[in-house]
């Protein structure tokens, strides 16, 4: 197995009173040709391992391994190597996409033509058409062609649809699949948990600076969320949280004032028994739910964080 | 008197192999980011500020070619010796030089940061230092395109004649060219050292105008000396105001045909050291 990105043991310190421990003795793998999605709250310590694995920062300990070499001996070749689309790129505004595109290629010895890189991103049309002219959406895929134009091997691309409408969202998944097909690797970071179940084969979930859970979309949320989600709302007093855990088939539960949220591998052996569970204690059911349990479940039963309660803060 | 001669030529040819390499260096870090240097040069073109520099420039410089022009033709005690002496002895000269040089330098680096530009490029296989020197660069050569217009007044403050001999053009100089052309170095270098002063202090900040007067204060460091330099008469006060004073290596040196290397050391180094400051600036961005 290739490893696009190894690094063990990485810490990162940030000087204050008191010091900020961003990173602690985080571990890290990425296969080639594969999508991998960096999840945690605000804080948590991606960015700052984002930036150490793209060169931009240096990490006070641990060891990485970026497309097998080393920033602190080959920075130059891994420049030219790696590609990078920043959470809000800014890019001159009087310049025009071709021109904007044609800068960042003559940075490269090699690499795709400026009209390669603004077709993968379908702004064709928009070739002559000035930055400030541009909206949001074809402003971020603007930078997506910037760090596509060198033909990466690895990209990194750090919340690249934060901000952005639905339909500029999808645009800009469409393009990250057209990559991951080239057998280009990704490395992202999101806030939004459909996104990285959409995208990404491999996730780790990463909190208080360390990984704190890794696998595909699939395994983890089997592992930390069951695989369907009941959600009730009562009245009443609520029930302990152990009853619900007792319940056939529950494999997590949270309980919050006049809520429960119950994770269960078999929802018609739990559904049933929670029903007769509220009914025994004296409760009035007022809501129920259920649904496929997602990404954003594990992340709640690992981190006990909402993800976009975090990102709003 | 061999030996002296000897030390001589090899601290000249040391000083040559030095220039060269490092002038070699610069030029390939620059050949890769001629983009960027492409870039920041046309970019001048787009802003008003640099013609409004430009208009002030040339019109400062028309006003005082015509004065000097009125003592070349005035005759007795009015008349001049040499008129690139009078034409840059100006204060009017060295306030539009000394402000000139802050607004060409200001939006380099400040610009980029407020407006986050910088951080895409600083993602980018260029290295710090071809950053920094295409940016550089590129309002050097907004600055010589500053003088070239002054070109024309050459052919009169060098009293130049075209007489035809058997129907062929015969060019002369009634004037001795030295003054001229190192004149023009002179103004090459000074420029060089104000701007590289400049770009270094835009790389600290992150306001234009902040930028700007940080630079225009660090300028009058090297104007002031000349108004101190007057006030002495020789001894080591007054070789440190002439050392540190632009106006009077110009009165002095450049103006007269002469190439004095203390003020060409001190252009150089204070520019390199500006630079390399800026470099330092910019890798402390990656170490926050």
């Amino acid at each position: 197995m290739e490893l696009a990105i190894s690094c063990r043991n990485l810490c990162k310190t940030y000087p204050g009173k008191p010091p900020v421990v961003a990173v602690k003795n985080l571990n890290l793998e990425v296969r080639s040709g594969s999508c991998f999605g960096l999840l945690g709250p605000n804080g948590a310590g991606k960015t700052t391992t984002l930036e150490i694995l793209e060169g931009i920062i240096t990490p006070d300990s641990g060891d990485v391994q970026v497309l097998g070499r080393s920033w602190l001996t080959d920075a130059k070749w891994l420049r030219s190597r790696i590609g990078i689309a920043l959470q809000e790129t800014k890019l001159s505004e009087r310049q025009t996409v071709g021109e904007t595109v044609t800068l960042f290629r003559s940075f490269y010895d090699r690499g795709m033509s400026p009209e390669e890189a603004i077709a993968l991103v379908s702004l064709e049309g928009k070739t002559h058409a000035r930055l400030s002219n541009l909206s949001g959406g074809q402003k971020q895929r603007v930078a997506l062609a910037c760090s596509l134009v060198g033909d990466p091997d690895l990209l990194f691309l750090d919340e690249p649809t934060t901000g952005l409408d639905p339909q500029s969202r999808r645009q800009v998944w469409d393009i990250a699949r057209s990559l991951i097909d080239r057998g280009k690797t990704i490395l992202l970071t999101t806030h939004y948990m459909d996104e990285a179940e959409q995208l990404c084969t491999q996730v780790a979930v990463v909190d208080h600076g360390a990984t704190i859970a890794t696998g595909s979309p699939r395994d983890l949320i089997r592992a930390h969320g069951g695989d369907h989600r009941i959600e009730a709302q009562f009245s009443g007093v609520a029930p302990q949280l152990d009853a619900f855990l007792a319940l056939p088939g529950a494999v997590t539960a949270r309980v919050e004032a006049d809520q429960v949220w119950c994770g269960t591998e078999s929802p018609h052996a739990t559904l049933p028994a929670l029903l007769k569970l509220l009914e025994v204690q004296g409760c009035t059911l007022i809501g129920l739910g259920t649904r496929a349990a997602t990404l954003e479940d594990v992340f709640v039963n690992l981190t006990g964080r909402h993800l976009r309660e975090e990102s709003m803060r | 008197m061999q030996q002296e001669w000897s030390i001589g030529l090899a601290i000249m040819i040391v000083a040559g192999l030095a220039s060269l390499t490092l002038l070699s260096g610069f030029a390939c870090s620059l050949w890769g980011a001629r983009s960027l240097l492409h870039k920041e040069f046309f970019s001048y073109f787009l802003s008003p500020i640099a013609y409004a520099v430009l208009v002030v420039f040339l019109g400062v410089h028309g006003w005082l070619v015509a004065n000097t022009l009125d003592l070349l033709q005035a005759s007795g005690p009015r008349g001049v010796e040499w008129p690139l002496q009078h034409w840059l002895a100006s204060p009017v000269f060295w306030l539009v030089f000394l402000a000139a040089c802050p607004l060409l330098t200001m939006r380099t680096f400040a610009e980029e940061k407020a407006s986050g530009t910088l951080e895409m490029l600083m993602t980018s296989p260029l290295s710090d230092w071809q950053i920094v020197l295409a940016k550089y660069a590129g309002c050097l050569l907004f600055y010589v395109v500053l003088w070239l217009p002054t070109l024309v007044y050459l052919p009169v403050l060098g009293g130049l004649e075209l007489t035809w001999t058997k129907a062929l053009p015969q060019i002369t100089m009634s004037t001795d060219p030295a003054p001229i052309l190192t004149t023009y170095l002179g103004l090459f270098l000074a420029g060089a050292m104000f701007l590289a002063m400049g770009v270094c202090v835009s790389s600290m900040v992150r306001d234009q105008l902040v930028a700007a007067q940080a630079t225009l204060a660090l300028g009058v460091l090297f104007l002031a000396g000349s108004f101190a330099a007057n006030a002495m008469d020789g001894g080591a006060g007054y070789q440190l105001a002439y050392y540190m004073s632009v106006p009077l290596h110009f009165d002095r040196a450049f103006t007269r045909g002469v190439i004095d290397l203390r003020p060409v050391t001190l252009y150089v180094s204070v520019a390199l050291f500006s630079l390399f400051l800026t470099v330092r600036s910019l890798e402390s961005r990656r170490y926050a």
